[in-house]
C-alpha cells in the first residue's frame, strides 16, 4: 500500500484462529486470514511540535508493543493459508448458529 | 408516499471530526451492540460463523487509500450513519408511512410494524445509510441514539 511506509513491518493485527475453534465453520475467514504478529515500532510518535511525546498505542486498547522482546525478522514465501496452521481441532460444541439475533430474547 | 414535516423545532446530527477518526471501527461496534437489543428487530448475523459472514449495520467505517500527486499517501476514513436529511428522499419514497422524520427533532426513523421490508429507502438513501435486515425483513437505520439523548439518568 502506498500509504504504508515501505521500512515499516505491519500486520493484520488479531483475530487469527485455529480451525475448528470457537465453534467456527469450514473456511471461516478467522481461521484462513491471519493471525497474531506483534507490532514492530517505536514506543513514541514523532514529534509534533506541541512539546509532548505522544505513546504510539493503539487508541483502543492503549496497548503498544512488547519492548522488551527479541524477534528474528525472516521474509516468508507466499502461501495461500495462514501461518501457524496446526490443523483444525475437535470442537466439543459442534459449530455455532447460521443466524444470529443477538437481543432478540429481551426485546 | 410519505409526507415530510413542513419544518422541524430542531435538526439534530452526528457531529464526526475525520482528521481525528482512524478507522478503528468501536464506534460501528458499540452502535451494534447497543441497538441490536431494547427495541425492534435485532441486528442480526448470517453465517456468522461460516465462509462469508453478514450483518445488518446502522453505521460502517469506509476506508480509503489517498495518494496526492505530491507528498505521502494518506488513509482516508469515513464513518457512514444516517445524517438525517432535512430534505430526506428516505421518507418520501415510503410507501407506507414507515419512515417518517419526528417534527420535534428532524430525527429520521423507521415504525418497524409498518414497514414491509420493500427496500425503495434503502435504494432511494444517498449514502447507503440504510440496511434491510435479513433475519426480519425490516429496514434498520441509525436512530441517532434516540432512546438516550433523551435519557436524563444518563451522564
Amino acid at each position: 500500500m502506498d500509504a504504508v511506509n515501505s521500512k515499516t513491518l505491519w500486520c493484520w493485527n488479531a483475530i487469527g484462529k485455529r480451525k475448528g475453534a470457537r465453534a467456527l465453520g469450514d473456511g471461516a475467514p478467522e481461521t484462513t486470514r491471519g493471525f497474531l504478529l506483534n507490532h514492530l515500532m517505536n514506543e513514541l510518535l514523532p514529534p509534533n511540535g506541541d512539546g509532548l511525546l505522544w505513546s504510539n498505542s493503539d487508541p483502543v486498547t492503549g496497548q503498544a508493543a512488547w519492548f522488551d522482546l527479541r524477534v528474528k525478522i525472516e521474509r516468508a514465501a507466499p502461501s495461500d493459508h495462514s501461518e501457524p496452521d496446526a490443523g483444525a481441532q475437535d470442537s466439543p460444541v459442534g459449530t455455532g448458529p447460521t443466524e444470529l439475533t443477538y437481543g432478540k430474547d429481551w426485546t | 408516499m410519505t409526507t415530510l414535516p413542513e419544518s422541524t423545532q430542531v435538526k439534530l446530527g452526528l457531529v464526526i471530526d475525520l482528521d481525528i477518526c482512524v478507522g478503528c471501527q468501536a464506534c460501528a461496534v458499540n452502535c451494534k451492540e447497543w441497538n441490536t437489543g431494547g427495541y425492534g428487530a435485532p441486528l442480526s448475523d448470517q453465517d456468522a460463523y461460516g465462509a462469508n459472514p453478514t450483518g445488518s449495520w446502522l453505521n460502517r467505517i469506509h476506508s480509503f487509500e489517498v495518494q496526492p500527486e505530491t507528498g505521502p499517501a494518506q488513509l482516508v476514513h469515513f464513518p457512514k450513519s444516517c445524517l438525517h436529511c432535512d430534505d430526506a428522499p428516505c421518507v418520501t419514497v415510503c410507501p407506507t408511512g414507515a419512515s417518517y422524520k419526528r417534527t420535534e427533532d428532524g430525527i429520521v426513523l423507521v415504525n418497524e410494524d409498518a414497514c414491509m421490508g420493500c427496500g425503495l429507502c434503502a435504494w432511494a438513501c444517498p449514502y447507503g445509510a440504510r440496511e434491510l435486515d435479513k433475519a426480519e425483513s425490516v429496514m434498520k437505520k441509525c436512530t441517532l441514539c434516540v432512546d438516550r439523548v433523551y435519557n436524563e439518568n444518563l451522564p
